[in-house]
């Protein structure tokens, strides 16, 4: 595992690590580190964050757009996703 | 007597006992259920005196190279089950699954699990049943798609649930009772004739795992649950994981799956019944 996520706010522009490869079956994402040889088990939630994380938008414009998608409010949308990525960042899932 | 060669899953094995006997008649017996080989050069097993006499014990020689060595050649019949599956598993040309494996008909049942999670036991309660048996030990998938190639070692009994199985107890006429004090090996024909399953393809997963005392209930696993069980189940997965996981794609996208808490051998057995009646 690699050393705790810092600097996962809303500022931060995720992208999906080079050596995960993903599978998704029922809308759930199973992430294969192939690097780890780790296998990662995504719920719905962490799996439509995931499919969204292109290197480009910010947590904070992927949090407008959920919200915007999923109905609720910004801020909270954002809380849940820095959570979310910041485990996806301590397991290495991320690129650096 | 000659045994003849045999084939398990891809690997093409001929094995033999210095002087012959009993114990040769038996080992031929326990194989009974795999195909017999078509190459002309299967890989010699040899169980041999050490010495060349039977006084400092036997070994068993897999080509040129010593595997294992005991007292006896009696005790060498687990060492031969084992080292069969650790040499014809891995040589499988796609995926294998530590998992048992029966058939209803025309319809697959896959019992993937961990050591000690009650496969065998729960594989040899089906079979009793009338299932038709595919394997104790690694359920072999035919690259892409869900063909299911039979592996029909003998069932491996562990000390702990032989009680369940009174009338399976090897009772050979052997030198010695060594060759059953591990585990006991089952041939398939041992539950009755024609006791192998065919070919087919896989129609449902079943997770089962022992729980002593535990009420015995299936409840459904979704399909990326299912997949991390299988690949957490599969060997030599991480010699090439991408790969693999795409083979077990096809599987759990395509049947459904279970995990199946055993408390009793008979309500498990009694709840993939009631599953698999439809077929």
């Amino acid at each position: 595992m690699s050393e705790p996520a810092v600097g996962v706010d809303e500022n931060f522009v995720p992208a999906r690590g080079d050596a995960v490869y993903t599978v998704e079956l029922d809308g759930e994402a199973v992430l294969l580190d192939e690097e780890a040889n780790r296998l990662h088990l995504l719920n719905h939630t962490a799996t439509l964050l995931w499919t969204l994380f292109d290197g480009h938008a910010s947590l904070g414009e992927l949090a407008r757009e959920l919200a915007a998608h999923l109905g609720g409010r910004d801020e909270i949308v954002l809380v849940d996703i820095v959570a979310i990525t910041r485990r996806l960042a301590d397991e290495g899932l991320l690129a650096p | 007597m000659t045994i003849p060669a045999r084939r398990a899953l891809q690997y093409e094995f001929e094995l033999s006992v210095d002087g012959g006997g009993a114990l040769e008649e038996y080992l031929d017996g326990l194989f009974h259920a795999l195909p017999l080989a078509t190459s002309p050069e299967p890989v010699p097993w040899r169980l041999k005196p050490v010495d060349g006499t039977d006084k400092t014990g036997w070994e068993l020689m897999v080509g040129e190279e010593c595997q294992s060595r005991a007292e006896s050649a009696e005790r060498l019949v687990h060492d031969v089950v084992h080292q069969l599956n650790a040499i014809a598993i891995p040589g499988w040309d796609g995926v294998v699954c530590h998992a048992g494996g029966v058939t209803r008909g025309a319809l697959g049942v896959v019992l993937p699990a961990d050591m000690e999670s009650g496969k065998t036991t729960l594989t040899a309660g089906l079979v009793r049943a009338g299932f038709g048996y595919l394997t104790d030990e690694g359920v072999a998938f035919h690259r892409g798609g869900r063909l299911i190639e039979p592996y029909a070692k003998p069932l491996s009994i562990d000390p702990g649930s032989q009680f369940l199985f009174p009338e399976l107890e090897p009772d050979a006429p052997l030198a010695n009772d060594e060759y059953k004090t591990m585990q006991w090996q089952v041939p398939p024909r041992a539950f009755r004739e024609g006791a192998v399953g065919a070919p087919c393809d896989v129609g449902v997963i079943v997770f089962p795992n022992y729980e002593e005392g535990a009420r015995s209930e299936l409840v459904p696993v979704r399909p990326a649950e299912a997949l991390v069980e299988m690949a957490k189940n599969t060997f030599s997965f991480n010699t090439d994981s991408r790969a693999a996981l795409d083979e077990l794609v096809v599987i759990v996208r395509a049947v459904p799956s279970y995990r199946l808490t055993v408390g009793s051998l008979d309500e498990a057995v009694g709840i993939i019944e009631e599953l698999t009646a439809d077929v």
